[in-house]
């Protein structure tokens, strides 16, 4: 009995992992956080702690929310040359409150940029953040109520469609 | 023809499971852009106009297309042209019943097949698919035109999948590395469940930089046009230009003709 549960488990657990209800529900409600000002930056040791303004849109630019956000961005991953991928800049997120500078960080000028801005020439050098680095994926408030109702019916539609699939994939091109 | 392409499938299956296939080190052939193409354009079926929502709605062409709905025969064209064919300018024009006889052997060919294979099927009198199909644009335009058979390509069972956003990442890793390794991947850019884009294109050249990974690829809507699709590295989407026929936004792209179920 406990291996037919465990067995019926498995089953279910990789026709919902599939779930194409499911998924496109909460791709559907897939938001982008990005920042829109940095509010404050200092500097502790490698790491650039900033607090900035962040602003959540849906996935063709609609503004949906504002937040203030912080984060800890790795210095030596913003100074590499050449350029470190936004996508690879070790960022740790904040608490906002965690943000203020004092002995312990040092307050140093920051911005948001192009990651291949130019670095500032001459004065105190100013730290070019590239927005993408303190992107945040994010997902709509509205899809986690439905998420039971979708995985119910991923749990009838996936195992069809995935006896639909062979004859398909095998009769196609 | 299902039991042949049955076989085929479990045969690659029992390939891919069962065995380590051999990987080529050296890179394949670059897909030389515009040479590798086609001249003439794969025509819309409608003509679209901006809606109140910015969106494209479709609204009826004056003239009907002639030769359209054809971007995945195309697509699959071009890609066994540069693998299966071999063009020769040096050597005479050959007639249409000759001609028609290497099309079909060529697109009768494995379209999974990314590199030029040892034994090519020579295409006499002209220099490349480019110049071939401005020569003999009416023969060819005659045996790529499969409009139904467009909607029965493998891989599109994944469109209706969702495509997470590590998942968009992978796979713009992936089509980075095939360029590089001269595979020239062909690429399905879907929205699904949205329908304001289902389309095929053929990536050949990337470029990388901090924030963005341009992929250039050739679209059988416009000849010859260079253009490019962005992948956001920071949001993990990639980006399709606004055209005749798409707002311009984010897209999902996947990788088909690429192994046994795609």
């Amino acid at each position: 009995m406990a291996r037919s549960t465990r067995g019926i488990s498995c089953v279910l657990a990789a026709a919902l992992q599939l779930g194409c209800i499911t998924g496109q529900t909460f791709d559907a409600a897939r938001l982008d956080e990005g920042p829109e000002e940095l509010v404050e930056a200092c500097r502790q040791g490698d790491w650039l702690r900033v607090r900035y303004a962040a602003v959540s849109t849906r996935e063709f630019g609609q503004v949906v929310s504002r937040h203030e956000r912080a984060a800890a961005i790795r210095l030596s991953d913003l100074e590499a040359r050449p350029r470190v991928p936004v996508d690879r800049v070790e960022v740790l997120a904040l608490e906002p409150r965690e943000v203020r500078s004092g002995p312990d960080c040092l307050a140093v000028p920051a911005k948001l940029g192009a990651p291949d801005a130019p670095t500032p020439v001459g004065g105190e050098s100013t730290v070019v953040v590239p927005s993408g680095v303190l992107h945040r994926d994010r997902t709509a408030a509205w899809a986690y109520p439905l998420a039971p109702l979708t995985l119910a019916l991923d749990a009838v539609a996936t195992p069809v469609l995935a006896v639909l699939w062979f004859p398909y994939t095998a009769a196609g091109d | 023809m299902p039991s042949k392409s049955l076989s085929s499938l479990l045969a690659s299956l029992l390939v891919g499971l069962g065995c380590a296939s051999p990987s080529s080190v050296e890179p394949g052939p670059a897909f030389v852009f515009p040479d590798e193409s086609f001249a003439f354009a794969n025509e819309l079926l409608a003509a679209y106009e901006p809606g109140p929502d910015s969106r494209l709605r479709m609204v009826p062409r004056e003239v009907p297309a002639e030769y359209g709905q054809n971007c995945v025969a195309m697509i699959r064209a071009a890609r066994l042209f540069h693998a299966h064919a071999r063009f020769d300018a040096s050597l005479p024009r050959a007639s249409e019943a000759v001609y028609r006889e290497r099309i079909e052997a060529v697109l009768a060919s494995d379209p999974r097949r990314k590199r030029p294979v040892v034994d090519p099927i020579l295409i006499p009198g002209y220099p490349n698919l480019y110049a071939f199909s401005q020569g003999e644009e009416t023969l060819l335009q005659g045996l790529v035109d499969d409009r139904w058979g467009g909607y029965f390509q493998r891989g599109h069972w994944r469109m209706i999948l969702p495509f997470s956003r590590a998942q968009q990442a992978r796979s713009a890793e992936s089509l980075l590395g095939a360029v590089r390794r001269g595979d020239p991947p062909v690429v399905h850019v879907v929205r699904f469940p949205k329908i304001d884009i289902n389309h095929m294109v053929l990536v050949y050249g990337a470029e990388e930089t901090p924030d963005s990974i341009f992929f250039d690829f050739y679209d059988p809507n416009y000849p010859g046009d260079h253009l490019r699709m962005r992948y956001d590295r920071a949001r993990r989407t990639f980006e399709f230009e606004r055209n005749d026929f798409f707002a311009g936004g984010p897209v999902r792209a996947y990788e088909v003709y690429d192994g046994p179920i795609y």
